[in-house]
């Protein structure tokens, strides 16, 4: 009986140990997965402001993930990485759209 | 011959071939006096006012003590302060700096830039080992008033040279492109949708745009440039806007500017 409760014991302790393990590198890999989002933003708005269309909501959302991720709060952080990527993107698409769009709108 | 022929076609069709700046004004013109057919082309100077009666008569009554007398006496002031080394403005322009707004902006072979009336003040101040000033502020606000208020009843005849048409196109470009979260051209504005109302405000022509800089506007508190309102534009409508006297807003101004020839210049101005 003494044999099963100390083989109960470590077996506990062995999956309450693993648990926090992999929570920690879930977490870990979470932060990667923003940051990750993060620079890919950052870089997109700056090619944006390159070609003279960055919009200003692009850094607003890029303010809030970074202020997130100090707090960490990483659900808050990706959630704002995700849409500043997303206008970024948008405003790049603009950029490129608009190359040849805008010779519609001359009047002749 | 015949790939050539197709080449040529293709763009044309899809508007590649440059038109002269002179067409574009034509066309420009033409646009505005079709769509307002009951307003005088000249009044478009005025901006919105020359579309709305009521918010004329407004206008008018401030016109009567207009915000930007103390800017002109301010800039009269200045402009007459010799710099350390004895020169001044006047050293730097023609006719002494009086009566020559409207030859600005302008394309200088040189530097193969637009020179607006702003960079060619700080240029001036630069020659002469002076501080440039910020383009913001107030002292460029006070010395371009009183340079606009010397230029009043002049015409503008701005030149596009060969050497210039590509600074011009890129204004072009930039004037109809759509831009920030909001997805508006400065055409989208100021040709589609000028003389409707934004809210409360009603949207003025472009085809007056230049005429009457700087301005004194109630929001700002300020006598401000036309690069100021460029800046506010685009933000308007969610883009970042650029720096002042950058070459996309001096390439901006010089089409913009170009489209308004034959037009009157009444600055400064006050506007809300």
């Amino acid at each position: 009986m003494n044999n099963l409760m100390i083989l109960l014991l470590l077996t506990s302790t062995f999956v309450v140990s693993g648990c926090s393990e992999s929570q920690e590198s879930g977490v870990a890999a979470q932060g990667n997965e923003v940051q990750s989002l993060i620079d890919q933003a950052i870089a997109a708005d700056q090619l944006a402001q390159q070609r003279q269309h960055a919009w200003i909501i692009t850094d607003e959302l890029l303010q809030d993930a970074i202020t997130a991720q100090a707090a960490n709060d990483e659900v808050a952080a990706k959630a704002a990485a995700e849409r500043a990527l997303f206008t970024a993107n948008a405003a790049l698409a603009q950029a490129d759209k608009e190359q040849l769009a805008w010779r519609a709108r001359v009047p002749r | 011959m015949k790939f050539l022929l197709g080449v040529l076609i293709t763009l044309g069709s899809m508007g590649y071939v440059y038109a002269d700046p002179e067409s574009d004004r034509e066309a420009f013109v033409k646009f505005y006096a079709e769509r307002f057919a009951n307003v005088d082309m000249q009044d478009h100077k005025d901006g919105a006012y020359a579309l709305d009666k009521a918010k004329r008569a407004q206008w008018l009554e401030m016109e009567e003590f207009p915000p930007y007398e103390l800017a002109v006496d301010e800039g009269r002031a200045l402009f007459s302060v010799p710099f350390s080394n004895g020169e001044s403005y006047a050293s730097c322009f023609d006719h002494q700096g009086i009566g020559v707004k409207q030859q600005f902006p302008k394309f200088d072979m040189a530097s193969n830039s637009v020179i607006t009336l702003e960079l060619a003040v700080n240029q001036c101040r630069e020659a002469n080992n002076e501080p440039v000033l910020d383009y913001l502020g107030d002292e460029m606000g006070y010395i371009t008033a009183y340079m606009a208020f010397t230029s009043r009843g002049e015409h503008f005849d701005i030149q596009v040279p060969d050497a210039g048409l590509a600074a011009y196109e890129q204004g072009k470009q930039f004037f109809y492109e759509r831009r920030g979260k909001l997805d508006f051209a400065c055409s989208s504005c100021h040709m589609t949708a000028a003389g409707n109302l934004l809210r409360a405000e009603v949207l003025s022509a472009s085809v007056g745009h230049a005429t009457h800089w700087p301005a004194y506007r109630f929001k700002w508190e300020q006598v401000g440039g036309l690069h100021k309102r460029f800046i506010e534009c685009n933000e308007q409508v969610g883009a970042v806007g650029l720096a002042p006297q950058s070459e996309a807003y001096r390439n901006l101004e010089y089409f913009l500017t170009y489209m308004n020839n034959g037009m009157e210049l009444n600055g400064p101005a006050s506007r809300k």
